[in-house]
């Protein structure tokens, strides 16, 4: 799948806040001119970091571009508190889950090259994010979130990604989650 | 220029309760898809290991900076 003469296919680096990549077409121009031009501020603010995916005898030649960033998941009350008390103690959450909000890691950007599609390296990629997130994470994290574009949301749930909220009418994106403990056997 | 991100919305209603429903079950994924995740996660790993390795060695030799990328100056966030 991802070999190259029996060799890796990429090697993946993350850049630093004064790198951009050279070149990169995912076929979207909205994603295209975040990759180009804004992530390198999104790292330079610790706002969010920067990872390529890149060939592995040249690493100007980018297959996939992915920026991370912590997020949350927050809960508000029901229609009042005494609901939702109610639904928890039903639910028989125990005493320290009790919580309104829960970690997470949020796909800020995700993008594979024109010339590298159909190789699965975007699912190469979630798998990696999902286990580093639940495997060797250096904080606590319970979901990766996603604002998937239109066209990208049936990969997000061919990876088990779920959507956020029921009734979502956004014209560009759907905001969908995946929960880490399901990687629990 | 890129559109923004939408921040992830605090739940409510019908939505907050599904949710906290779906957390209390179970959903493992199969061994298949255990197994090849746990395969690219490996990968990854050592793609990452090598890549970086690669990428302070030329970062080195060209005075700080990595040549297969872009130099930007960036003072404001967009």
């Amino acid at each position: 799948m991802l070999q190259k003469s029996g060799d890796k296919f990429f090697k993946i680096v993350r850049l630093s806040c004064i790198e951009s990549v050279k070149k990169f077409d995912c076929g979207d121009k909205d994603l295209n001119d975040f990759i180009l031009n804004q992530s390198a501020a999104f790292q330079k603010f610790k706002i969010a970091v920067n990872y390529a995916c890149v060939d592995v005898d040249d690493a100007s030649k980018v297959y996939a571009y992915c920026s991370l960033a912590y997020d949350k998941v927050a809960m508000s009350d029901f229609k009042d508190k005494t609901e939702f008390n109610r639904f928890r103690k039903k639910q028989g959450f125990p005493n320290e889950k009790r919580l309104k909000s829960y970690p997470a890691v949020k796909l800020c950007r995700l993008g594979v090259d024109v010339s590298c599609r159909k190789k699965q390296i975007g699912t190469t990629f979630i798998d990696y994010v999902k286990s580093m997130f639940a495997l060797d994470n250096k904080a606590g994290c319970r979901f990766l979130t996603v604002d998937a574009y239109l066209d990208a949301v049936p990969f997000y749930v061919k990876n088990e990604f779920q959507f956020m909220n029921a009734e979502d009418d956004d014209p560009h994106t759907r905001l969908m989650y995946y929960d880490l403990m399901d990687l629990e056997e | 220029m890129a559109r923004p991100i939408r921040e992830t919305p605090i739940l409510f209603g019908e939505d907050a309760r599904r949710f906290l429903a779906r957390m209390q079950e179970r959903h493992p994924e199969s061994p298949e898809v255990r197994a090849r995740r746990l395969r690219n996660y490996e990968l990854c790993k050592k793609a990452y290991e090598e890549g970086m390795r690669e990428k302070r060695a030329r970062e080195e030799a060209n005075g700080g900076f990595d040549p297969c990328f872009r130099r930007v100056e960036t003072n404001s966030l967009k």
